[in-house]
């Protein structure tokens, strides 16, 4: 009789691994009431590539013109998926800067709206010598996180239009399930958009600027880079789609199957919405951790504002 | 539950939901290395939270949702949720380390213990050990001592709970040994010396109902100058000039012994005197004799000598149920009674008497109320006034009363009056006043150390009459 193996691809084993690896992250911090931590000085590979890379896929247009342009189709209405994600710096335990994670899962079917938020998670970051300040390594702490809840996501979304809300270029790996999972990654801030919205016309129209390989390739597949216009008049945006041959279709689906504000898909807006850390729950995850589990939180020292307050205007 | 700041005597505490089980007028205490403030909550609202409304306006729209669900291993969600519905409790400062609130000194917003006293536990520090000890709430034993001798107000509106303390006092005093008084002018007190399950209360014995005119009567004979002219002067206006007359007439009858209603009123037809002092004189004979208060047969005389109805060596408890007397009987009486008081008490025939006076303003004359503050309680007649209309009461006794209770009042002038003549501020009355249920009083004065103290009145089982009576009621009862 051989060991039955748990399924990882049904949506509620998923959270159960996910549940173990949050508790992992809280016992994490329990060790820290009693050991003395020295410095954890790792992870310095993941820089912010995402400036570096849009400012490369620029000068090619730019030089090259678009791949290919087309109008929106007319799409078919498909199950919206959002995912997003944000983080917290709560304070400083054993010198390392503790984070809370937090993401929102909505799902929209036809009128039908359902959310799932995960967190607030307290979790440790690791230092990262190289990182310029605590911010770099909360950022890349939530990428991490974001990745996680994201690939869970994928490999469960079923026919369903998946929103990230960051470039898919940037993602170390993503499988998603071969039943008609489409992946779109909307870049808000992206300089592509800025750069090229312009050449869009004023109707629902989309670019293809360039195929794509995630940052690992064996794992990743391809992927369309695109700007895209979804609504008449809105906001011109970086989307990533994945499959990449049909990125036309996908869009034009999004476009379908999604309210849109300013352009930008009202599911989307409502995972960042829901996922964003409020004042009262930064306030509650320290009283969390200071009573329930006996840390003492340092808040980052302001030097500053330490030393220039009241006087000093920023 | 934390202090966050102080503006004047007024304090705001910082509390999360689960410490907001406090009610209008509990008392807090903020101590700190020995040191403590006495608080007295007044008011809660709602703790205004960085971000509060961006939070209330995303769960607003998760009612849009079919279905929302939480990931939330380290339950934080519990700590969310009592966050946002924290509260401000504002308080007010009554002393500081057991001195006066004018002491500058604050407890740290960070170290200090903020902890709720119990009203039992607060009234052992304030009050010295009852001497005569007579409960009225839960927790509130009060020294009785403190009433006697004193000017004691009970005011609210109507239905608050009024009557229910005044028996629950009157009954208490007159177990502790009191000669207690009650005008009674609703017919409601009649019936203290039984439960409400029909058994004998622990007043009965001590208990005497009285209708004048009814089964007391008092002997025009036995009127003594002093008292008839207090009744013909202040009940019926008789001019001091027509008095004279009058007390001349009254003096030969009775030196004669042949002194009666008819016998006076034939004095006064045939002497000689002004015409118009006469007629005045004629009328306000006729008019005591029509009150059916006074007679002139020494047998039909019923308590007549009220010294008897106040024993030394126990306490009494006097209802005169005046509820049937017309308007004129009452002041005739009222009188009657006070100076009869007056002159047994200024004659050491009877101790100290307790007055029980409700609606005082209905039928005692606007000289009394300096008599009560000055004469009054010298001699010895201290006085419980009881009104459902406050600014009926003169402002000079509010300032000289030594006890208040306060029962609900929802009018805004009412409790303007109030904190216009008492020693307690406008924004706590205006907190308090109109939030008080049914039954429970806002008490002030000696019997509390001179801090406002909330308290519920203990229900003494007492039979009660004093209820609104309606024929609809009457009928629903009978089914």
């Amino acid at each position: 009789m051989g060991v039955k193996l748990a399924d990882l691809n049904t949506l509620e084993n998923g959270w159960l691994l996910f549940n173990s690896i949050a508790e992992s992250w809280v016992k994490e911090l329990l060790r820290l009431r009693t050991e003395e931590n020295g410095g954890f000085l790792l992870n310095s590979f993941a820089n912010d590539q995402l400036v570096e890379d849009d400012i490369v896929l620029l000068g090619q247009v730019e030089q090259d013109g678009f791949k290919e342009l087309s109008a929106i189709l007319p799409g078919t209405k498909r199950r919206v998926v959002a995912v997003d994600g944000s983080v917290v710096q709560l304070g400083f335990v054993g010198g390392r800067a503790l984070l809370s994670l937090k993401a929102a899962i909505v799902e929209r079917e036809g009128r039908s709206l359902r959310v799932k938020v995960v967190g607030p998670l307290p979790k440790l970051a690791w230092i990262d010598e190289n990182a310029p300040s605590s911010d770099t390594v909360a950022l890349l702490e939530l990428r991490r996180f974001e990745a996680m809840i994201q690939r869970l996501v994928a490999r469960t979304a079923g026919d369903a239009l998946l929103l990230f809300d960051m470039p898919l270029t940037r993602m170390a790996d993503l499988t998603i399930s071969g039943d008609g999972t489409t992946v779109v990654g909307i870049a808000k801030n992206s300089v592509l958009a800025t750069h090229l919205g312009r050449s869009l016309a004023r109707s629902g129209s989309l670019a293809l600027l360039a195929r794509r390989l995630p940052q690992d390739p064996i794992v990743g597949a391809e992927i369309s880079v695109t700007v895209v216009r979804l609504a008449p008049n809105g906001l011109a945006f970086r989307a990533d789609v994945m499959p990449a041959d049909r990125w036309v279709e996908s869009l034009s689906d999004l476009a379908a199957s999604d309210a849109l504000i300013s352009g930008y898909p009202e599911t989307l807006a409502m995972a960042h919405a829901f996922s964003r850390h409020s004042w009262i729950e930064v306030v509650a995850s320290k009283a969390v951790l200071e009573k329930r589990l006996g840390l003492k939180l340092v808040d980052e020292l302001d030097v500053r504002g330490a030393v220039l307050l009241p006087f000093d205007g920023r | 539950m934390k202090v966050f700041r102080k503006s004047g005597d007024k304090v705001e505490l910082l509390a999360l939901s689960w410490d907001a089980s406090l009610r209008l007028g509990d008392y807090l205490v903020a101590e700190e290395d020995g040191r403590r403030i006495l608080l007295q909550v007044i008011d809660v609202e709602y703790a205004d939270v960085p971000g509060l409304m961006e939070d209330i306006l995303r769960d607003l729209s998760g009612s849009a949702f079919e279905e929302v669900e939480r990931l939330d291993p380290m339950d934080v969600l519990s700590v969310i949720r009592s966050i946002r519905d924290s509260r401000v409790v504002v308080a007010k400062v009554r002393k500081v380390n057991n001195a006066e609130p004018d002491v500058l000194w604050l407890p740290s917003r960070y170290t200090s213990k903020v902890r709720r006293v119990e009203v039992a536990e607060l009234l052992r520090e304030v009050v010295p050990v009852p001497k005569v000890p007579v409960k009225l709430g839960e927790g509130v034993v009060v020294d009785v001592m403190n009433v006697e001798g004193s000017v004691t107000l009970i005011v609210g509106r109507k239905e608050s709970g009024k009557s229910h303390l005044s028996k629950v006092l009157a009954s208490g005093l007159a177990r502790a040994g009191c000669n207690v008084v009650v005008l009674d002018v609703n017919g409601e007190y009649v019936s203290l010396g039984r439960r409400r399950n029909g058994e004998r209360s622990e007043v009965s014995e001590l208990m005497k109902v009285l209708t004048p005119g009814l089964n007391y009567q008092v002997q025009l004979a036995s009127l003594s100058d002093e008292v008839l002219a207090d009744v013909m002067t202040y009940a019926l206006g008789l001019p001091q000039t027509s008095m004279r007359e009058l007390l001349k007439l009254f003096r030969d009858l009775r030196r004669r012994s042949v002194l009666n209603f008819a016998n006076l009123l034939r004095a006064v037809q045939s002497v000689p005197m002004n015409e118009s002092v006469r007629e005045a004189l004629a009328n306000r004979l006729l008019t005591l004799e029509s009150t059916g208060l006074f007679t002139d047969d020494h047998h039909e005389a019923e308590g007549d000598q009220l010294e008897t109805l106040f024993p030394p060596d126990r306490g009494v408890l006097v209802v005169f149920d005046i509820s049937k007397l017309s308007a004129l009987q009452r002041r005739v009486f009222v009188e009657y009674l006070l100076s009869r008081l007056k002159e047994l008490l200024l004659n050491d025939e009877i101790d100290p008497v307790v007055l029980f006076a409700e609606e005082a303003h209905l039928y005692l004359r606007e000289t009394y109320w300096e008599d009560v503050i000055t004469r009054m309680r010298h001699i010895g007649i201290s006085t419980v006034l009881i009104t459902n209309q406050p600014d009926s009461i003169p402002a000079l006794i509010y300032r000289q009363a030594d006890n208040v209770f306060m029962f609900n009042m929802r009018n805004g002038s009412d409790i303007d009056h109030l904190a216009r003549n008492l020693e307690i501020d406008t924004e706590t009355l205006r907190s308090m006043l109109p939030n008080l249920p049914q039954g429970t009083v806002l008490a002030w004065g000696k019997v509390v150390g001179r801090l406002p103290v909330v308290f519920k009145v203990i229900d003494p089982y007492l039979m009660t009459l004093g209820r609104t009576r309606t024929k609809l009621g009457r009928m629903v009862q009978h089914g």
